[in-house]
């Protein structure tokens, strides 16, 4: 059969431009080796003064090609202190599902009773995985600046590709 | 003002006090004459550019010049001088020197039988050149290689060349020696051309109907040479036949193309020109408009054309006047108009790029001695792309239309000057010396923004960076000379000058070239050479786009810099030339994207930043060797090149300041390239390429964090991290092309069918790799190719 395949050039040509369609629609492997990784924690926390909830996103770290999925470590706790203050602490306990539908990751959650105050100031986080070295980072909290303005509703009208907009004018003091 | 030259090495002073020593007792001459005028096709009278002039009784020789133009100095009496050139029957003729003598020679095309083999030294053989790293590749033999898609393209053959190497898969883009493509000074008539691509790279801009002659020089750069780190591309376009009306043309599966030569004025003026299109447009708008809905219109476009055209004058026998032209054009795009009752509308968005040069050039014969050769040339590319839409609402009252376009602009445009003097005052020396002055006028991208909501509100304003000036000089000379028996060297200098801004760099850049011939044929070759330049192209280091954006060096942009040392070895076996370099080049003042940074950064960002705040300059390294075994003529011919090399790169800010691999360091390039004519009606053509897969970043380890959405509400995302730059390897680049040729002499000319076929055995060389998922549902890297096997036909016809 191969033999009267390749007896015809038009068949051959056909044949190799199917395997090439083929090819060219789902590419080719290629055994690319990643260096073996050591996994390390990332963590990650954004925070904004007048916040209700504080969340903190603690992962290890996995090759792309790793088929695991990062997840949350078992047994994490974290503090986060201002000016040597503590302000916040996360307890195994309070793990959560943060985010919507597939897109879902298990992160340390606080539901704060007031909402968040972070005066200007350095703030240092840690971050305790029991069997694993302490991780710490710091950063330094910006002061809030200071701005009074004048807010005129409805101060202008425009025509605009989506029709008529009511603008409103910040007038700064 | 910023000096960038170094204080000279010490041991390029030894070639100089050689060269002051060959004109001494030992080379002392008898009384002489010299023989000079022009070798030119005994058909069609144009000149033979290369041509060689040799006199066996003082075993002394000459070169024609890049306009055919020869000088060669005899002693008194009668002599027997040789003419010959690649492909024509070499001429043997008896001069007698009572005095200064002009003669212009024709030569035969094809060789007679008796005549293909003629004396050492009667053709400039590979080891007889003082100039190393030049290949010429014969436009013919290039015609006869395998083309994809029927389009025959002079810089994918360069790059079967060692130490060219291709950018992707089925670009026409090359890297030379580790160098970036905006190294490459690509001359067409001697006039810089700065966007070679059509169809994004894919084609070169170069019609092969229209070349008469190709060469490219990777090192060893002669002084009258300068402006780029990497490579000089010289493209002389066809002076058309003298003598009768001639012309060629092709159709391929991609483009047609037309080209008609003959006489002005018989023996005197000649034209030529010649025009290409594409027309997948064509065929395929008129089938998108039948089946687009009533009240819609949909224009796509795509094509790109471009024409050559060149007309020569002999002004007597000392001028001659050359006028030449390149025009090209890519436009890519689309249109749509939509009509619903009262309301219209019309979307117009695309991109273009169009290059153009014209160039003037006139030869004069100040003496027998004396040549020159000014020009005054225009280099022209612009790339604009954008959208523009407006909406249009009729009703019985009035008409109301609303605009809204967003249209980008880029380019580059010179204006320049040169004058190149050739002079030989004996046999050892011929000096070459000139200059050049060059204004430059870039626009590093502009984005014009119109806004006409009603009559009332008509805003139209250009955003971006203003437009920058440069202006380029050089001076160069250089003495090609006879030292000693079989010793040959190029000893020049080329001083060059930018002021730009406020800024003014001067650059002084020797450059030497040492060949010695051997008693067994051997000869050794070495070469050093410093380099400077000016401009730079902005460009991804992954692709050669349209977008690329060529910006002078600036007060913060320092000039780019090279030192290339070679040394080689050249024989001649038979037919074969033989030669095996090998090379080291660094280079300072590389410019590069930072890390993050790209074509949209530089452009868009009106945040008071320019694309200098975008870029960052760093220093690189190239070494390696190639080999070249090359058979120019005969029933086979061809050549097999090989190159093995490293090239490296260094940014402060990028890669952490680590070294890292260029994009296109290649560690094994192979090209073999064979021609064989079975008979007058058929030749076979074959090329097999195989290269180191190309370097490239892939990400390589992911984590979890958090970033606010759209409304502020933090979620959940996953972080990729890359790996060092460039530290993984695609797979390996292996193709082979095969085409047929079936060529039939008909009343008036020749037809000729070409059958080719491009990736033979349907390797599917990657063009980009991506990580995706297997079968089994584990994580991969998948590499995915744009060309499998490509057949194609192309009809092509001569008169």
């Amino acid at each position: 059969m191969a033999i009267r395949i390749l007896n015809r050039p038009c068949l051959l040509g056909a044949f190799i431009l199917l395997v090439g369609c083929e090819k060219w629609s789902d590419g080719v492997v290629n055994e690319i080796e990643f260096p073996d990784h050591e996994a390390t924690t990332a963590a990650s926390c954004i925070l904004t003064t007048g916040d209700s909830k504080a969340i903190l996103s603690v992962t290890n770290t996995a090759s792309l090609l790793s088929v695991a999925p990062v997840d949350l470590p078992q047994g994490v706790s974290a503090t986060l202190q201002h000016e040597g203050v503590m302000v916040l602490s996360w307890t195994a306990e309070d793990v959560a599902l943060v985010g919507e539908g597939l897109d879902v990751q298990k992160m340390l959650v606080l539901n704060l009773d007031s909402p968040l105050n972070l005066p200007e100031g350095e703030i240092e986080l840690t971050v305790t995985i029991p069997g694993e070295p302490l991780l710490t980072a710091r950063a330094i909290q910006p002061g809030m600046p200071e701005v009074s303005y004048t807010l005129h509703l409805g101060a202008d009208t425009i025509a605009s590709l989506w029709g008529s907009e009511i603008l409103d004018e910040v007038g700064l003091d | 003002m910023y000096k960038t030259h170094k204080p000279l090495p010490f041991w390029l002073l030894l070639p100089a006090i050689a060269w002051f020593a060959s004109d001494s007792g030992v080379f002392a001459q008898e009384k002489t004459f010299v023989l000079s005028g022009y070798v030119q096709d005994a058909s069609s009278g144009e000149q033979l550019l290369g041509a060689t002039v040799w006199h066996k009784a003082t075993a002394s020789g000459t070169a024609a010049n890049l306009y055919g133009h020869y000088t060669i100095v005899l002693p008194i009496g009668k002599q027997e001088v040789l003419f010959s050139y690649l492909g024509y029957t070499p001429l043997r003729l008896e001069v007698n020197m009572t005095k200064d003598t002009k003669l212009d020679v024709d030569l035969a095309a094809g060789m007679q039988l008796g005549e293909a083999v003629v004396e050492a030294g009667a053709s400039e053989s590979i080891e007889e050149r003082v100039q190393m790293s030049k290949i010429d590749i014969p436009v013919d033999q290039i015609k006869k290689l395998p083309a994809i898609a029927g389009e025959v393209d002079l810089l994918k053959s360069l790059q079967l060349l060692p130490g060219v190497q291709s950018g992707n898969e089925g670009s026409s883009g090359i890297y030379v020696r580790g160098g970036s493509p905006d190294q490459n000074l690509i001359l067409l008539d001697g006039v810089p051309l700065y966007s070679v691509s059509h169809l994004f790279g894919f084609f070169s801009v170069f019609n092969a109907d229209a070349v008469r002659k190709i060469s490219i020089t990777k090192g060893g750069y002669p002084s009258r040479f300068g402006g780029r780190l990497s490579s000089i591309l010289e493209v002389t376009m066809k002076e058309g036949h003298k003598k009768e009306i001639h012309g060629a043309g092709s159709i391929s599966m991609l483009a047609s193309k037309m080209t008609l030569e003959g006489p002005l004025v018989k023996d005197k003026a000649s034209f030529m020109i010649s025009g290409r299109r594409t027309y997948l447009d064509l065929l395929v708008n008129p089938i998108i408009r039948a089946s687009s809905p009533e009240d819609s219109q949909v224009d796509p476009r795509y094509f790109f054309h471009d024409l050559n055209a060149k007309v020569n004058w002999r002004l007597g026998n000392r001028d001659r006047l050359y006028l030449s032209t390149f025009q090209g054009v890519d436009d890519f795009g689309v249109r749509t108009k939509d009509s619903q009752g009262e309301r219209s509308e019309d979307i117009d968005l695309g991109l273009d790029w169009r290059n153009s040069v014209l160039a003037l050039r006139w030869n004069h014969e100040w003496g027998p001695s004396l040549f020159s050769n000014l020009t005054l040339m225009k280099s022209r590319y612009d790339f604009n792309t954008g959208f523009d839409y407006s909406e249009t609402i009729t009703n019985a009252s009035n008409t109301e239309t609303t605009r809204f376009a967003s249209l980008y602009s880029s380019g580059i445009r010179d204006l320049g000057g040169r004058m190149d003097f050739d002079y030989a005052p004996n046999n050892r020396h011929f000096i070459r010396f000139g200059g050049n002055l060059t204004q430059h006028r870039f626009n590093p991208g502009a984005t014009q923004v119109i806004l006409n909501l009603s009559e009332e509100f008509d805003f139209d304003t250009i955003l971006g960076a203003p437009d920058l000036y440069s202006t380029e000089a050089f001076v160069y000379a250089e003495d090609e000379v006879e030292l000693a028996e079989g010793l040959k060297a190029n000893i020049g200098l080329h001083a060059s000058t930018l002021f730009v801004e406020d800024a003014t760099y001067s650059s002084v850049q020797p450059r030497l070239a040492l060949s010695k011939r051997l008693s067994s044929g051997l000869a050794i070759k070495a070469s050093y050479a410093e380099m400077t330049q000016f401009v730079n192209l902005l460009t991804n280091e992954g692709l050669t786009l349209p977008t690329d954006l060529w910006l002078p060096s600036t007060a913060r942009i320092r000039p780019q810099q090279s030192t290339q040392y070679a040394v080689g070895a050249a024989k001649t076996l038979g037919k074969l030339e033989l030669s095996l370099e090998a090379y080291y080049k660094d280079m300072d003042g590389l410019l590069s994207y930072k890390e993050g940074a790209s074509f949209g950064s530089a452009a868009f960002d009106n945040n008071g930043t320019t694309w200098e705040d975008a870029v960052t300059q760093g220093q690189g390294t190239s070494y390696g060797a190639e080999l070249l075994v090359q058979k120019k003529q005969g029933k086979t011919s061809g050549w097999v090149g090989y190159t093995l090399s490293w090239t490296d790169r260094q940014f402060d800010e990028i890669n952490s300041g680590e070294w890292f691999p260029f994009t296109y360091d290649r560690r094994h390039d192979v090209s073999v390239v064979l021609i064989h004519e079975l008979s007058d009606k058929w030749t076979l053509g074959t090329t097999w390429v195989y290269g180191t897969g190309r370097a490239l970043t892939l990400n390589e380890v992911q984590y979890g964090s958090i970033l606010p959405d759209y409304n502020g509400s933090l979620s959940p995302v996953t972080f990729e991290v890359p790996s060092d730059r460039n530290s993984y390897r695609l797979s390996p680049y292996h193709r082979l092309d095969v085409s047929a040729t079936r060529t039939k002499n008909v009343k008036h000319g020749q037809r000729s069918l070409v059958l080719s076929v491009y990736n033979a055995y349907n390797n599917l060389n990657p063009f980009l790799a991506l990580p995706g998922t297997s079968d089994e549902g584990t994580p991969i890297i998948r590499e995915y190719g744009i060309f499998p096997f490509i057949p194609s036909v192309a009809w092509q016809f001569e008169f």
